[in-house]
């Protein structure tokens, strides 16, 4: 039995459910949202698709500590969860990275920004959607960043270097040990390149390279599968962040791989073992 | 395939006829987005902010 565990329904957890269907996998849908989760032991996988991270972990954790596992894991999903933890797993698994910093201060972001020089991004350790990521330009901005910073009750940033890139990046789905599918988002207007504000998405084709990097970012956190988000630099390729319930429907979309089928086909295998 | 009414301008949302407690639609009128709440078989319309903590794209 297999529990499919989420909060919202997306066209992504849609697809998923809709390839679990096609191969007659005994699947209970369960909102995680609305209903009381009782912390019983459970005869079921646990297939997460949360999209709270914090709500995520929690679930994930159930299951592995009290069913027959969770996919992705605990550690993938607590890896993947708070960006700075994921720089961090990746530097150690000698994946390349932007520069960073921790900073848990005014003083310390503002430190931060000095010994990487302007413009810098500032963004908070969760989250995402590009949502609070902010260019920095100046000591000044920085002010008022503090001030947001205040008023958001936020404390950990990453203060992360601005990497010169093309008008795009890039979010690549790899299951495994292969990437099956990735996109540029394209963004003329904002130097953010999320497809959620408003970027285009273009299919990227064969990438050996990307594909390498990527692959060794979602190894780094021990995902069955992930959403790898990367910059083209004079460095070659970055990763920015992984995903651990990542969003796919334009990655799919855009390249017409059936990104779902690969996950649940992954998702299947895993369960057999 | 049943529809209930935007609470922003009014317009018919549409809702598929297999909808699931918890899932995302929106207002075709002015763009408004939705969780679709089922409680005791009463289907009701939360105005979704996307603020969840979330992996978006």
């Amino acid at each position: 039995m297999l529990h499919f565990l989420y909060d919202i329904v997306r066209l992504d957890e849609r697809l998923l459910l809709k390839e679990f269907h096609r191969r007659n996998v005994d699947i209970a849908p369960i909102n995680v949202q609305s209903d009381p989760v009782d912390v019983g032991p459970r005869d079921a996988l646990g297939f997460v698709r949360v999209a709270s991270r914090y709500n995520a972990l929690l679930v994930s954790y159930l299951y592995e500590a009290r069913g027959l596992g969770s996919i992705n894991s605990f550690t993938a999903l607590a890896l993947a969860h708070d960006k700075f933890v994921t720089h961090v797993a990746l530097a150690r698994h000698g994946v390349d990275t932007p520069r960073s910093y921790l900073a848990l201060s005014e003083r310390a972001m503002e430190r931060g920004s000095m010994e990487l020089g302007f413009p810098s991004i500032v963004k908070p350790t969760d989250g995402s959607w590009g949502r609070f990521v902010s260019l920095v330009r100046s000591p000044g901005d920085l002010a008022t960043l503090a001030k947001h910073r205040r008023l958001t009750g936020r404390s950990a940033y990453i203060v992360q270097e601005f990497v010169r890139k093309p008008n795009r990046d890039i979010r690549a789905i790899v299951v495994e040990d292969r990437m099956v599918g990735a996109i540029y988002r394209v963004n003329e207007g904002d130097w953010r390149t999320n497809t959620a504000r408003g970027s285009k998405a273009v299919p990227v084709g064969e990438a050996r390279e990307l594909e390498e990097v990527a692959v060794r970012a979602s190894r780094a956190v021990g995902a069955l599968y992930s959403g790898v988000d990367l910059v083209e630099s004079e460095r070659g390729y970055l990763v920015l962040e992984i995903n651990g319930v990542p969003e796919f429907k334009n990655v799919q979309g855009s390249t017409g791989v059936n990104i779902a089928g690969e996950i649940v086909e992954a998702a299947y295998r895993h369960a057999k073992r | 395939m049943p529809s209930l009414a935007c609470s922003v301008c009014g317009a018919d949302v549409d809702v598929p006829s297999d909808v699931m407690d918890g899932e995302i639609v929106s207002c075709p009128s002015c763009g408004t987005k939705y969780i679709v709440r089922i409680n005791n078989g009463q289907m009701l319309l939360e105005e979704f902010k996307g603020d969840v903590e979330d992996y978006g794209e």
